[in-house]
């Protein structure tokens, strides 16, 4: 288990500690406006160092998926098919995920999408997941 | 810019693929001395005349660190150049264009380039299921601070079919994703299989009807559409001008080289659909001085039927969104109009860890040099032939041609 239990590093420990609050904070770059995802020390667009962490919606939709006929950890054999999704929020960039509560029929690229915030077992930690708007 | 075409590889071996169960086991030192030993052979050259050597340290057994010198004095020889190479499938590619610039630029006149890709002998103190555990997370890094162990394995994005299942999903969204048109790629790769001695599926022809019934195994990609992976092992010998003319065959010159990187995981790209290979075959081409057109067959990377599809269009055989018409539409066998993979690809011949990637290379070697047998291309000048390794994440190009034989 412990391996898909998110382990945040100082650069990125306030977009995990918000998801534990049900927000999704993202770094924004202070010079050119670029959002950086996944968090890191520059802005990939100009390289600045000047950055604020944002709040946003979550609004997304679906970039791509698959359906993982044989699961790809067996952390993730519970509930076949495995899907993974890689979503692209309304600010432009693409974040790794998993969709919950979608049939696999239903799945669509270019599909609304929302936000879920789904506990890791126990651990107290979150990861950012989706479903249908 | 670039290479003058004064490099040539002269000499190449490698093992025939084999299941994991029932290969030779064999250190990773003596599979460099015993590939190296084949392919001088080849070249007609002796040990000695090796000065240059690049390998792999990624998944080589004995060191993680030190591969290079530790080799070199395994071999016995010193050298002047030497060079480890960590770009998973295009490996094989990049050592070829380090060792001719590294001739060319008179640094050396031999360079050994060697993939050992067999088990090595499990030692008394050793657990198999270690390697087991250390396989888990496939080419996915772990580490405290590695991106991909923050933001991939927690969503369970790991390994390699998912990733290109997401590519093949987007590019069947933006465009279609014929099945048929995958199932023609991976039969006429099979068939071209049949004339190869040592192709892991030698014996074994497919149908369309086969394809269809194969089992999905990440959405739209069906089982015979990704690569087996088998032990195996590949070296090639890349030599100067003046140690060509020694090489009892055809020297096959190294014309034209690209190389790109651009992610990690596709998740970053600015569009998955276009590949690194756009670029890296540009150069390889303008550097040449030749075309798409002129190319006498294309050994394309295979781990999967949609890394084939993606490199064909990106590299300019034709245009973006038309890949599957042209896969449909040309004759991708030894004899065809479009000679592809004219040894089976990996997915007939087997992927032998990143020496897979040295099969593409030495089967257009084995080509231009007219040694094909009975699947020998009728014109057989010049080549095209490419890697990629991760997930679409880096690949390379190179345009061979065959020169004046000795
Ligand atoms: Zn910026």
């Amino acid at each position: 288990m412990s391996a898909v239990i998110p382990v945040s590093t100082p650069i990125s420990q306030p977009f995990w500690e918000g998801l534990k609050e049900e927000v999704i904070r993202v770094p924004r770059c202070d010079e050119c406006s670029h959002w950086i995802f996944y968090p890191r020390r520059h802005c990939t667009h100009c390289g600045s160092l000047s950055m604020t962490w944002r709040e946003i919606s979550g609004r997304a939709t679906l970039c791509s998926y698959t359906l993982a006929r044989v699961p790809t950890l067996e952390e993730f054999a519970a509930d076949p098919p495995q899907n993974l999704a890689i979503v692209t929020l309304e600010e432009g960039f693409n974040v790794n995920s998993s969709l919950v509560d979608i049939e696999p029929g239903d799945m669509r690229i270019g599909m609304a999408l929302r936000p879920v915030f789904a506990p890791v077992g126990d651990s107290g930690a979150r990861r950012l997941l989706f479903t249908a708007a | 810019m670039g290479l003058q075409g004064k490099a040539s590889i002269t000499g190449y071996a490698q093992y025939a693929p084999e299941k994991y169960a029932t290969a030779p086991q064999m250190f990773h030192l003596e599979q460099v001395a015993d590939l190296a030993h084949q392919a001088l052979k080849e070249s007609g050259l002796a040990l000695q005349d090796i000065d240059g050597l690049i390998l792999n340290n990624t998944s080589f057994h004995e060191a993680d660190i030190f591969v290079p010198a530790m080799a070199a004095e395994y071999l016995g020889i010193p050298v002047n150049f030497a060079e480890v190479v960590d770009l998973g499938g295009t490996s094989a590619v990049a050592m070829v264009w380090r060792a001719a610039a590294a001739i060319e630029l008179g640094l050396c006149q031999a360079v050994l380039c060697v993939l050992p890709a067999r088990m090595a002998p499990l030692g008394p103190a050793e657990d198999p299921t270690q390697l087991a555990t250390a396989m888990r997370f496939g080419g996915h890094s772990t580490r405290y601070g590695a991106p991909e162990a923050e933001f991939d394995i927690p969503y369970g994005h790991v390994g390699q079919n998912t990733g290109y299942a997401m590519i093949a999903q987007q590019y069947a969204d933006r465009f279609s994703y014929d099945p048929r048109a995958m199932a023609k790629l991976v039969v006429q790769q099979r068939d071209n299989a049949q004339e190869h001695p040592q192709a892991i599926f030698r014996g074994q022809p497919l149908t369309e009807a086969d394809f269809l019934a194969s089992r999905m195994v990440a959405d739209p990609l069906r089982l015979l559409e990704i690569v087996m992976p088998v032990a195996g092992g590949a070296a090639v010998i890349v030599t100067s001008e003046t140690l060509a003319r020694r090489c009892p065959h055809r020297p096959v010159k190294v014309l034209g080289f690209g190389e790109r990187l651009a992610y990690k995981s596709p998740t970053y790209a600015a569009d998955m659909t276009v590949t690194p290979i756009r670029e890296a075959a540009r150069q390889a081409f303008a550097m040449s001085g030749l075309q798409p057109v002129d190319m006498h067959m294309a050994q394309v990377y295979d781990c999967y039927t949609i890394t084939v599809l993606l490199s064909l269009e990106d590299a300019g055989f034709c245009a973006k969104g038309e890949g599957m018409r042209f896969l449909r539409e040309r004759d991708l066998g030894f004899r065809g109009d479009f000679p592809l993979n004219t040894h089976g690809g990996q997915l007939s011949f087997g992927q032998a860890g990143t020496a897979g990637g040295m099969s593409q290379l030495i089967e257009a070697c084995t080509q231009i040099q007219g040694r094909a047998g009975p699947r020998q291309v009728p014109r057989h000048d010049n080549a095209f032939v490419s890697g990629t390794g991760g997930v679409m994440s880096e690949q390379g190009v190179l345009v061979l041609q065959g020169g004046e034989p000795a």
